[in-house]
């Protein structure tokens, strides 16, 4: 239906009816915390994520190097990764550094012809590795923009997530997030909150289902 | 001042021991009782089953009672105290004189255990009925917020009370949805009945006269030996 | 056509699994806890509620305003008059798209427009791949909750379906259900030409709109697959992102007791130049299918519904039913008056009118929906349809009602007869219309004395 027609049905339906209801400022006080840092780190370790502070980009580096070489991920026979582009950034020397612990970068670039191949080859990667725009202190959450650069596949296709996560873009609440966000950077954006789960099999709490399947954050002081 | 007790349609045929239990309670508590006889029924079974014509001339009979008469309105039944505070007003909203009859009402209208509580320094003490629970009925509880009352004037008692699991859930009594869905509001019966069984409680009391009724009913079908008293009863300690 | 009441009487024959009362009584447990745990919870469902009613209110205003930032982030917006402009809309596009694979995200909407029965017949293959909606479709089912919708199996019955449907070993561990289904799943998700989603909500501002899941599949089908299809309710937008900020702290909440779900997407049209992966083609469908007539009429508030399934986990009558006999793709409380609402009274009058007024959903509802007054309303415009015997009942008392001495003395003669049919003050069968009130339970006889005998007798007055 076109719009107009579409929308001539909403407003006569409106006509006899219109409430008279306007959405005035929101008179409540934002939600904030004494130590949002200290909430963070709780709320993310509820919500299912393996959460672990650093002291600065250094340490940072050995963590992710720790967790890339963990046996555990090995076990699942594959050993590629998919990142972020601009991580060393973050953390000088990162790429060469998971490169070394024995994991094997695989380009994430899906081409829009070629867009079957390229997912089978992404679909590879058992490991991701992210940058984090802000994080929620009230949930332990972190957003996510998949701007240039910034596959969303490395969140997203792969069973083992790391998120690099400097200190300094922890906020206290979701209301917060949204608005120091700059939404032009990219047309998608995730608030991720613990790795991927499910209560659909007797309401029984499974973790790991489409989604990855761990989800480690690297606190960056 | 006087209190005016509306006593129920239900009460009135079928339970006058709880009306009788009533006002010994408002005697006690210091009060003179007084009954405006001409008092039939709230109008909330039609109001609820949509029937708003009828339940408007319900209301209206009422309000006509109730409005020639002064002092705070006291009813041993939360869901028709609700409907005297919440429903009357809204079903006579288009006519001036009973919207103002409604709204006077509506303001003098308390449930017996509200009423208690605020108004009143009853010396209650002790009443010995065994152990009893409470099933907290959903329009007293939800529309007019009754919950720590009628409890407090049972521990006030001294009444031996064990906290019935569910206590909020319906006991699937709802008016005409009894007979219309009686398969699904005897199910809810059920679920109830069992609830009051795990509670390992004597005696099982509350505001409403309808889910005592449903309550004792279905307890009674069961053949399972616990009493069904309704809190004026149990706080005058009625007679067996 | 089947009533209600007969599907009960059915349900009630074959046994309703008692996982759906246990998962209803857990989520509410979930839901409880979690706004305990959370200060500011009352006030933002006051909040949630103005910014609803405030939508609604100007609902063909934001739907413009959508609709116009929606375009400018390079998506393609169709309007829906009804569900088969929506189906056909799809299924036109899957043709032309030359779609043979579709991998859906759970969304009511979507079943409410039968758009997987329509995509079949046009030859795409359409998989379910919310763990839920994945298990029901496997079955052959319907789904049994919005946010649920196998709750209605046991672990035992999805572990006999994947062994029949799947060929895998048997298994009963949810861990390892979980895992097959994972894997089953995967390579549909790769090679899936469109995916296709609901929407939580849109935001009128800008056009982004917003998905809610736990599983990581929204974001999948709406990722991998290079057309993404979101089909939307007209009623389902909020006007800033701060409005949706609101929204979503109460949505998760109230549905399953979190703060946030895993993933809370919020998507601006396709992808654009130099983003490495996401869909290349975003179509918003905005569906009416009666919520236009709903808008107008006096049950416009069941609008604000943000489809968490609250009020269905504290329902009694949907606890002790579960979904499926509600014959309606929306169940619980929210169906019993949208359902009616946009199928028509005539059909659906019997759902309203199952309910005892608890009111235990309105205590819930994130956006405060007053559902006891609509069930109320909806009642009022089915007296016509009330079986004569209760009909003729209800008028015969408001008569005897507003003549108070004749109510006197029939009460009074009542009592005298009652006494004469009674055992013990009770009674135990009774005919006609009383007959379905003592098929399960005894009925009280009228009192020896009515109350007002007794006050005249004793106080002369």
């Amino acid at each position: 239906m076109e719009r107009d027609q579409f929308l001539g049905r909403v407003r006569a339906a409106l006509r006899g009816t219109r409430l008279p209801e306007t959405i005035g400022p929101d008179p409540a006080p934002p939600i904030s915390f004494g130590d949002p840092v200290a909430r963070y780190v709780v709320a993310a370790g509820e919500a299912g994520a393996e959460i672990v502070q650093v002291e600065g980009p250094e340490a940072a580096r050995g963590e992710i190097v720790r967790i890339a070489a963990d046996e555990a991920f090995g076990r699942s026979g594959q050993a590629g990764f998919v990142a972020w582009d601009g991580l060393d950034a973050i953390v000088p020397g990162l790429y060469d550094d998971v490169a070394e612990a024995g994991w094997e970068r695989i380009e994430a670039s899906v081409g829009t012809e070629s867009r079957l191949d390229d997912h089978q080859r992404v679909a590879n990667a058992s490991l991701g590795i992210t940058g984090a725009d802000v994080a929620i202190a009230a949930t332990g959450s972190v957003v996510l923009g998949h701007g240039s650069g910034r596959p969303r596949a490395a969140s997203l296709l792969v069973e083992h997530h790391i998120v690099l996560l400097p200190i300094d873009r922890i906020v206290a609440s979701l209301q917060e997030a949204l608005e120091i966000t700059d939404w032009s950077m990219a047309s998608n954006w995730v608030a991720i909150t613990g790795p991927s789960r499910t209560g659909d099999i007797e309401s029984i709490l499974t973790l790991g289902v489409h989604g990855p399947r761990t989800l480690s954050i690297v606190l960056i002081r | 001042m006087p209190v005016q007790l509306f006593i129920t349609c239900l009460v009135n045929s079928l339970y006058p021991d709880v009306g009788k239990a009533t006002v010994a309670l408002l005697e006690r508590a210091g009060f003179e009782v007084e009954f405006p006889r001409d008092q039939t029924c709230c109008g909330q079974p039609a109001y609820n089953g949509g029937f708003h014509a009828e339940a408007g001339e319900q209301v209206r009979q009422t309000l006509d009672v109730l409005d020639a008469t002064e002092g705070p309105i006291v009813v041993p039944s939360g869901s028709c105290a609700a409907m005297l505070i919440d429903h009357a007003p809204e079903l006579v909203a288009a006519e001036p004189e009973y919207s103002a009859k409604a709204a006077r009402v509506a303001g003098r209208t308390r449930e017996l255990t509200q009423f208690l509580v605020a108004e009143s320094g009853i010396d209650l003490g002790p009443v010995d009925c065994g152990r009893a629970t409470y099933h907290a009925s959903c329009h007293s509880l939800r529309w007019l917020d009754v919950l720590d009352q009628p409890k407090a004037l049972l521990d006030g008692a001294g009444v031996e009370r064990v906290e019935l699991d569910g206590e909020d859930e319906c006991c699937g009594f709802g008016g005409l949805f009894a007979i219309k869905s009686p398969e699904i509001s005897a199910a809810m019966l059920h679920t109830k009945i069992d609830r009051i069984v795990a509670s390992d409680a004597g005696v099982v009391t509350g505001v409403d006269v309808a889910c005592l009724m449903h309550i004792s009913a279905g307890l009674r079908r069961r053949e399972v030996p616990i009493a069904v008293k309704h809190i004026a009863e149990v706080l005058a300690g009625s007679p067996e | 056509m089947t009533t209600f009441r007969s599907r009960i009487q059915e349900a009630f024959a074959e046994g309703v699994p008692i996982s759906i009362d246990l998962g209803a009584r857990g989520r509410s447990e979930r839901r409880a806890a979690a706004a305990a745990a959370f200060p500011q919870m009352e006030a933002m469902r006051d909040r949630a509620r103005v910014i609803r009613a405030g939508t609604i209110a100007n609902l063909d205003d934001y739907l413009d305003a959508f609709a116009d930032a929606a375009q400018r982030s390079g998506s393609t917006v169709f309007f829906a008059a009804d569900a088969a402009e929506a189906r056909n809309y799809i299924v036109d596009l899957a043709r032309r798209e030359q779609v043979t694979r579709a991998v859906k995200v759970k969304s009511m909407v979507t079943e409410e427009i039968g758009l997987n029965a329509a995509l079949a017949a046009a030859g795409v293959e359409t998989v379910e791949t919310d763990l839920g909606e994945f298990i029901v479709q496997l079955a052959g089912e319907t789904p049994a909750h919005f946010v649920a919708p196998a709750i209605h199996m046991d672990r035992y019955q999805i572990a006999e379906l994947f062994v029949d449907k799947l060929g895998v070993g048997y298994t009963d561990d949810p861990v390892e259900l979980t895992g097959i289904a994972r894997r089953h799943l995967r390579p549909r998700f790769l090679t899936a030409e469109m995916g296709i989603s609901g929407v939580n909500f849109g935001v009128a501002d800008d056009g982004s709109i917003a998905l809610v899941t736990n599983e990581g599949n929204g974001l999948l089908c709406t990722t991998v697959p290079r057309i993404h299809v979101a089909v939307m309710g007209m009623e389902r937008l909020v006007p800033t992102r701060s409005d949706l900020a609101v929204m979503l702290e109460v949505l998760a909440r109230s549905a399953s007791g979190q703060g946030l779900t895993s993933y809370t997407s919020i998507v601006n049209g396709p992808r654009r130049p130099g983003e490495p992966d996401g869909p290349d083609q975003l179509h918003l469908v905005i569906v009416d299918n009666g919520r236009s007539a709903t808008l107008g009429s006096t049950v416009a508030e069941i609008l604000y519904c943000i489809r968490c399934g609250a009020c269905l986990n504290v329902c009694p009558v949907y606890r002790h039913l579960g979904g499926h006999p509600y014959g309606s793709v929306y169940a619980g409380p929210v169906g019993a008056v949208i359902t009616p609402s946009l199928y028509g009274l005539e059909e659906w009058h019997d759902l309203p009118a199952t309910s005892s007024l608890c009111g235990a959903c309105a205590e819930v509802c994130p956006v405060r929906i007053d559902i006891p007054s609509l069930l109320v309303e909806l009642r009022r415009q089915s007296v016509d349809r009330s079986p004569p015997s209760i009909s003729a009942g209800v008028r015969l008392f408001a008569a005897l009602t507003t003549r108070p001495r004749l109510y006197r003395f029939v009460t009074r003669a009542l009592g005298w007869l009652g006494r004469l049919w009674s055992r013990d003050g009770w009674m135990r069968r009774m005919p006609l219309v009383l007959g379905s009130w003592t098929r399960d339970r005894d009925l009280p006889s009228p009192a020896a004395e009515t109350f007002n005998d007794w006050w005249r007798r004793s106080r002369g007055a």
